[in-house]
């Protein structure tokens, strides 16, 4: 990626921990988990302003129990920027191919997700990974797949 | 159905936006991210995976096109947001 002035954005130097694409890919290859911190009230106010998604149900306890809740609960976009997070922590970021999920239950404040991930498949140099967000009751919160140039 | 099916193949007028740096820190800050690649300083950082998302208006399937201004692709964003009929909503 090439900005218009010539200028090269910091992510080409590559960090230590990013997959060595070329042979460590295989069908069964975990991505190292992310285990987050509870999510805080801190946290669903910077990401409403962050995100631009100003739903007060995120942020306003008022407005949640008025819709008959009985606590604000996290964005679900929040919990795929983890899994970004994941991916991005795993590969440069120009290998994510196609990046999707579904939104499968709520995370209310204070839960803990953790992200992982799982190879599926290895075909034409593209790694499919099942990707998850759980709770620590088990409760699957986001379902989702990315597919990942390997090589 | 609760939504009109009218409005399928509906465009969305295009939307042209700056992408700044401090916006990006701010986002990196907001999902716990720390790596000098997202959150380092300087005038030009990469656009993480779910920044970009589609705008305000809550379709079935919503298909959205990011490119650069040299018109160049960024991303293709797919939402799908499932409506619930109303008599099931509580």
């Amino acid at each position: 990626m090439t900005t218009p002035g010539g200028r090269q954005p910091a992510e080409l130097a590559e960090p230590a921990g990013w997959v060595s694409t070329a042979g460590e890919v295989r069908v069964g290859t975990e991505l190292p988990p992310l285990e987050l911190p509870p999510v805080s009230r801190t946290t669903l106010a910077l990401f409403a302003g962050a995100s631009g998604d100003h739903n007060p149900i995120h942020i306003d306890l008022d407005v949640a129990r008025s819709a008959g809740l009985d606590d604000v609960f996290a964005h679900g976009m929040l919990s795929m920027a983890y899994l970004g997070r994941l991916l991005t922590s795993w590969v440069p970021q120009d290998r994510i191919r196609s990046y999707r999920v579904r939104f499968a239950s709520i995370t209310p404040v204070h839960g803990r997700p953790t992200c992982s991930g799982r190879v599926v498949s290895v075909e034409d140099g593209l790694a499919t990974c099942e990707l998850t967000v759980t709770l620590p009751d088990g409760t699957v919160t986001l379902a989702g797949e990315a597919v990942i140039a390997v090589s | 159905m609760p939504v009109d099916p009218s409005v399928v193949g509906t465009e969305l007028p295009a939307v042209t936006m700056t992408v700044e740096a401090g916006r990006l820190r701010f986002f990196a800050k907001a999902i716990g991210e720390t790596s000098e690649i997202y959150a380092g300083p300087g005038d030009v950082l990469p656009v993480p995976p779910t920044f970009l998302k589609g705008g305000a208006l809550e379709f079935i399937v919503k298909h959205t096109e990011v490119t650069r201004a040299d018109g160049s692709a960024v991303a293709e964003l797919t939402s799908t947001v499932v409506v619930r009929p109303p008599e099931v909503v509580r």
